[in-house]
């Protein structure tokens, strides 16, 4: 027995080894801001995300305030993805919401109790995946569920493509988007998308919770270019300042934030 | 046919010749107006007129416009703001024209349907001042001028794109910019219900309720979905401060603070602490509903000491505005069957909504109910002339429905007009629970719930 899932193990290293290997011509850079709403704690961030060298994944959620535990649901469902070789698919969903921890409702206060079973544990979804490169071209599949929004730029920094499901426009915004739920039925909206993109040496990818992407689809339809809508992805530390003012001066909503770049360098 | 016009009341009063400012030429002109339609009934005349008018009148006008403004048949815009778009919204959605002088010129962007020829959408008016008469006709018309009378017999409709909301929607907001801010531990809000407890609550209401039981009803209701919607990761947060008052009696003990451990004096209650005094029933785990709570209890009797509860909820929300300038301001439902027995409240509800904090002053939303739907009013932006004293009372300590609470309560499906106030007369329980669901939807503002 102990034979068996050494070798199933060997040979997934195996095949994580090798898909490196084919891969070594696109070095990715990660970083990851993220941030509670004004005036709350860290631990109120119901927003998760997490970049996976192994998998070659990316995923980011955002678990929906008004649900059992959403924060924890957020995370294990982000790591679940990042950190297995699930397929990206509704099945494997159903297949996380089952694997999440049974919560003993003894334990649990009045209202904890009611949110859980009126609820569950919800969240949004957003999950790239590099496919093993086969030109010079990066491919990348996607699959989201809810309001999680990709951007694409190029080497100058110019947008070339956004995604901002399930709109279309800055005032589509606020919607009640799709979401993944720890009870039955699991998928909630029908909003799962799942594309392929093509991306270059030289372009970044930027993936962000609703509250910025509400910020960077008006921005962008008000002209604005990627430096001046975020433009604190040029100085260290810059974030937590911006996103300050920018919260209490309601150019962004108030709400948990997260952005992820990745740089294809 | 039932045609709409809407007066821009502080253009029509103004006398450019003299420089004065005369009431009694507005009075002139909705007199006109109404002779204009026929006088069948079928016309409907709302006028609106900008903050600064009272301080350009006389003593004597300023106190009949200020009479008009109270029985609703003048609507005044807020201070600070111009009564243009207000006018334009108006004549927009309801497919009004519009009476004035003013030509609009800064609005014609947001606004283009007021330029097209022959629309007759848009009426200036001549005023004869030795006869006391006002002439209407046709402005930008596409031939000769036609008189008011004879656009009124023309069906108008808004055929050109609507216009640009994000500018309008700000303008159009009485609170303009206000009324945004999220509810968080630093920043928490006060919600206050008000609950008429006299003997004529005692009266059946719907079939399965009395007033004061299904008042108490709705009231847990709200509060245990407040309760919900502050929990997160474990525990209630502090978002929203509670007080609950009842009135109903006479004398001292006429008003009663609901919340054990709270008095008149201190009403509210933090929301974590209120779940410590909910009476739960018997959790199982097997329950599949989720377990409910309770805290208020059906109580009728006595008289409705209105203005009291109104004075006692004025304190209360005078000291908490004072440490919470940079909360979403407090709002207070008062829910009723009639009339107050201690005076009219018109003075302690202003005063009550007169406090503020940086979003915006103290909203006041007002649930008339009653076994008999006639007449009922729901959210009504002006009244007509039909309307009793009563419901004229309650509309006009009503505040306005805020942009931001109209915008969800359309989420919930309910609609509300642009100006609307936060009124119901009449109201059936469902009418009510709506409201509730409205009022207290900035506590479950968040765009993934």
């Amino acid at each position: 027995m102990l034979r068996r899932t050494s070798r199933r193990r060997r040979e997934y290293r195996r095949r994580l080894s090798f898909r490196r290997k084919r891969e070594t011509k696109a070095i990715f850079d990660c970083r990851i801001f993220t941030r509670a709403r004004l005036g709350e704690d860290k631990g109120t961030n119901a927003d998760f995300a997490l970049f996976s060298h192994l998998t070659r994944r990316v995923a980011l959620a955002d678990g929906v305030s008004r649900s059992f535990h959403p924060a924890a649901w957020a995370e294990f469902l982000v790591r679940t993805l990042t950190e297995s070789d699930l397929p990206l698919s509704p099945s494997s969903i159903s297949t996380a919401a089952e694997q999440f921890a049974p919560v003993n409702e003894a334990d649990l206060s009045w209202p904890e109790v009611a949110l859980l079973r009126r609820f569950g544990s919800q969240s949004t979804l957003m999950v790239v995946e590099f496919i093993p490169e086969t030109s010079k071209e990066i491919n990348l599949r996607t699959f989201a569920i809810g309001d999680c929004l990709l951007v694409r730029a190029n080497a100058s920094s110019r947008i070339e493509e956004a995604f901002l499901w399930p709109y279309t426009a800055s005032a589509d915004f606020p919607a009640v988007p799709g979401s993944i739920c720890t009870s039955p039925p699991h998928l909630r909206g029908d909003t799962h998308e799942s594309v392929l993109i093509t991306a270059s040496q030289g372009d970044s990818l930027f993936l962000m919770t609703d509250a910025l992407g509400r910020y960077f689809a008006r921005s962008r339809e008000a002209g604005l270019t990627l430096k001046q809508i975020f433009p604190f992805l040029e100085r260290t530390n810059g974030f937590d300042s911006w996103s300050e003012v920018a919260m209490a001066t309601g150019l962004v909503d108030e709400d948990d934030l997260t952005l992820v770049e990745i740089r294809f360098t | 046919m039932q045609s709409r016009i809407v007066v821009d009341g502080s253009v029509l009063c103004g006398d450019d010749a003299r420089k004065t400012f005369d009431y009694d030429r507005l009075l002139a002109a909705v007199r006109d107006i109404r002779d204009s339609g026929g006088g069948d009934g079928s016309l409907t005349i709302k006028v609106f007129v900008d903050a600064s008018l009272r301080w350009k009148l006389s003593t004597s006008d300023k106190k009949k416009l200020e009479s008009d403004i109270t029985s609703g048949l003048v609507e005044q815009t807020p201070a600070g703001l111009p009564a243009d778009p207000f006018i334009l919204r108006w004549a927009e959605s309801h497919d009004a024209i519009v009476v004035t002088n003013d030509l609009f010129r800064d609005w014609v962007t947001e606004f283009p349907w007021i330029s097209r020829p022959g629309s007759g959408r848009f009426v200036s008016g001549l005023y004869d001042t030795q006869l006391k008469k006002w002439t209407f006709l046709e402005r930008h018309a596409a031939g000769s001028p036609r008189e008011l009378s004879l656009l009124l017999k023309v069906e108008h409709r808004t055929t050109v794109a609507k216009s640009k909301p994000n500018l309008i929607e700000r303008f159009l907001d009485p609170s303009s910019g206000k009324y945004k801010r999220a509810i968080t531990r630093m920043n928490p809000t006060a919600v206050i219900f008000l609950l008429d407890q006299s003997a004529s609550m005692n009266e059946v209401w719907t079939q399965q309720y009395k007033k004061s039981g299904a008042v108490a009803s709705f009231v847990n209701d709200a509060l245990y979905e407040l309760v919900l919607a502050c929990t997160r990761g474990g525990g209630v947060r502090p978002y929203v401060d509670i007080a609950v008052l009842g009135y109903g009696g006479h004398g001292s003990t006429g008003v009663r603070s609901l919340l054990s451990g709270t008095t008149t004096e201190r009403p509210f209650l933090s929301i974590s602490s209120l779940v410590e005094l909910a009476r739960t029933p018997q959790q199982t785990t097997h329950d599949a509903s989720a377990p409910f709570a309770t805290w208020i209890d059906p109580v009728a009797d006595g008289a409705t000491p209105m203005n009291q509860v109104m004075a006692i909820a004025e304190a209360a929300v005078s000291s908490w505005v004072k440490t919470h300038d940079s909360s979403f301001p407090p709002i207070i439902f008062n829910i009723t069957d009639g009339d107050s027995t201690d005076g009219d409240p018109s003075e302690s509800a202003s005063k009550l909504t007169q406090h503020a904090t940086a979003d915006g002053n103290t909203l006041l939303f007002t649930a008339h109910i009653s076994a008999n739907a006639k007449d009922s009013l729901h959210y009504p932006e002006f009244l007509d002339a039909k309307a009793d004293a009563l419901a004229r009372t309650m509309f006009t300590i009503s505040s306005h429905v805020p942009e931001s609470l109209r915008l969800m309560a359309r989420e919930l499906g309910i609609s509300i007009p642009p100006a609307a106030r936060g009124f119901l007369y009449n109201a059936s329980a469902s009418e009510v629970v709506g409201m509730l669901n409205v009022g207290t939807a900035p506590t479950r503002a968040d765009p993934n719930s």
